[in-house]
């Protein structure tokens, strides 16, 4: 599903958002765009949890951007697990304590 | 006697010595055991590959500079030390910065306040990042994102092609709709 020339954001562990300095925009784990040619970043197997958002994709205005976010765990958001905001993504596998803002399929669950 | 009072006076005078060294030259020895990088650190030449096990860390006060800055495929291996903004109150730059293509920053720690941790690196992993504003500002040369860390952070990571900034990010969560 990845290719060497397309973004790779995986494995990684995401936790405790705060606000930003100047103390006015709650927090988000990933935001991303597409890429102005080739495939798009690939959002795959992170654990998040604690932010407002933890998955935006964005349309930033570059073409087609075909994000893919897959397999991913989220929980404890006070926003969107995952939030689309354009970007095209396709969204697969992922597991969250909230199905409204998980699309399927997916396994909503709860974290203790 | 004598000599036996003498001895004594000699190993008392030797002994508070020690704890007269001791309690001077920990807290220097502790400071210059980190690297200061208030003025950045260039990365052209060789690959930076941090001698943790003579020197604690880098830390840096400046708002501005980098602590750290990568040339065209530069490498930074920190070895598990980490990178530090000792800004009191206030909030440093960036604490590693790539200026082109092919890069790597790996297997350390950046801590505090840091406006922005790590930006435009080609490949960052296995790093822990804690404090920052963003943690990874990534742009079209950002492609790997591998077994990191990211705790206490505004934003994560941003990836993708759009500008390399946090106020686009701002922005881009300013404009959201709302819920």
């Amino acid at each position: 599903m990845t290719t060497l020339s397309a973004p790779v954001l995986r494995d990684n562990f995401f936790e405790l958002g705060r606000l930003n300095n100047a103390a006015t925009s709650t927090s988000f784990a990933i935001s991303t765009c597409g890429t102005t040619s080739g495939s798009g970043p690939s959002i795959e197997t992170n654990f998040i949890r604690g932010f407002e958002d933890g998955i935006a994709t964005e349309n930033c205005n570059v073409g087609s951007d075909y994000v893919e976010v897959a397999d991913n765990v989220l929980s404890n958001m006070t926003g969107d697990n995952i939030l689309n905001n354009g970007g095209n993504p396709t969204v697969t596998g992922n597991i969250c304590d909230d199905v409204a803002d998980c699309p399927a399929p997916t396994s909503p669950f709860l974290l203790p | 006697m004598l000599d036996f009072d003498r001895a004594r006076s000699l190993a008392r005078f030797l002994f508070m010595s020690g704890f007269v060294a001791l309690g001077v030259a920990t807290p220097f020895a502790a400071y210059a055991a980190f690297v200061d990088c208030t003025s950045t650190i260039p990365v052209s030449g060789d690959d930076l590959n941090f001698d943790a096990g003579v020197y604690e860390g880098l830390r840096t006060t400046s708002s501005t500079a980098p602590c750290i800055e990568l040339g065209n495929g530069k490498d930074v291996d920190l070895n598990g030390a980490p990178i530090v903004c000792a800004s009191a109150g206030g909030t440093c730059g960036v604490a590693i910065k790539a200026l082109a293509a092919n890069s790597v920053a790996h297997d350390g720690r950046i801590e505090g306040n840091f406006s922005v941790a790590v930006q435009g690196v080609t490949e960052v992993k296995n790093l822990k990042i804690d404090g920052s504003e963003l943690a990874v500002d990534g742009n079209d040369r950002t492609l790997r994102v591998f077994g990191n860390v990211f705790r206490n952070v505004w934003g994560g990571v941003v990836l993708g092609d759009h500008v390399v900034s946090t106020s686009f990010a701002r922005q881009l969560f300013r404009a959201r709709p709302s819920q």
